[in-house]
């Protein structure tokens, strides 16, 4: 039985950049006729998974679900007016850490790291669920910008709906039949409980962890209601605590 | 309505092409703590939601 905390009545999931701009596109075409027929838009992602992404879109006019945008998706988008109006409107951001920026900063950058490392689960070597990749600003390979925003997601305690499959969910070359589907998941999965960032919920054998799932699985997800769906909530910011 | 639909997403994805090409150099001008900076700017500028913070469940200490 998950306990209900009364201060967390409002759930929580960050979304990446291709999410919050088809959210946009759909927002805009809503504002203009009212109505849209997916097949007839011109959006790819909304030809396939219109009906998912309305969904989100009325559950976030409701107030049911929030979405939450954070560092990494805003800098991606940043010069975008429509998607900036639309999350000026509709989407959360993450409190101003202040003084503890730069520690809050290690702290994503420690994690963003750890999923480009292998790593040790059960005695086995396991390979490194996401990839890094040259900048010019530091001359050295650092996490990619997915990296970040998963980092920077699962510090908040949040899932990541996404729609991109094979940066988030899968390596497309891995040959392994038995993990292909789902081995970046997996990965970030093992790495979020190796560094902590899990809940075990009280009398209940239910850990949660954060972690990116495709849009495709959305409807599946919200089958009973919104209240049913099980995502991590927000949390107490841990860096007060160890101050 | 379908053309006025096809120039509505041509004009979106314009944006978002121009956008992609700024954010690029972007990338590889500025620190990760100057983009925490931006974001918190932005933020604070336009009174955006805040994400709730308490709970009274924590990060696991295992």
């Amino acid at each position: 039985m998950i306990e209900k905390n009364p201060l967390n009545k409002h759930k929580y999931i960050a979304i990446d950049s291709n999410i919050l701009r088809s959210l946009t596109f759909l927002n805009i075409l809503k504002q203009t006729y009212g109505y849209v027929d997916f097949a007839k838009c011109n959006d790819p992602l909304l030809q396939k998974n219109g009906n998912y992404l309305l969904n989100l879109y009325k559950l976030i006019l409701q107030d049911k679900l929030r979405i939450v945008i954070v560092n990494s998706v805003y800098q991606e988008n940043r010069h975008i007016d429509s998607v900036i109006n639309f999350v000026k409107k509709y989407c959360y951001f993450i409190k101003d850490y202040g003084q503890l920026k730069e520690k809050k900063l290690k702290e994503i950058d420690s994690l963003a790291k750890a999923y480009c490392s292998s790593y040790t689960k059960k005695g086995v070597r396991m390979p490194a669920p996401m990839q890094k990749t040259y900048n010019s600003y530091v001359n050295d390979v650092i996490p990619i910008n997915d990296c970040y925003i998963m980092a920077e997601a699962t510090i908040e305690n949040c899932c990541l709906l996404t729609a991109n499959g094979k940066d988030f969910i899968f390596n497309p070359k891995n040959q392994d039949k038995s993990s292909k589907f789902n081995d970046r998941t997996k990965g970030i999965v093992d790495i979020n409980i190796l560094h902590g960032y899990y809940e075990e919920e009280k009398d209940s054998s239910l850990c949660l962890v954060p972690h990116a799932f495709h849009i495709s699985l959305f409807g599946a997800l919200i089958k009973n209601g919104i209240d049913d769906l099980q995502i991590t909530q927000p949390n107490e910011d841990n860096i007060e605590n160890e101050n | 309505m379908n053309d006025s639909i096809d120039k509505l997403y041509k004009e979106f994805q314009k944006e978002i092409e121009k956008n992609d090409k700024i954010v690029k150099e972007e990338m590889n001008k500025k620190s990760r703590l100057e983009m925490l900076e931006d974001y918190d700017n932005f933020v604070k500028e336009n009174k955006c939601k805040i994400k709730e913070e308490k709970n009274d469940r924590k990060k696991s200490s295992k």
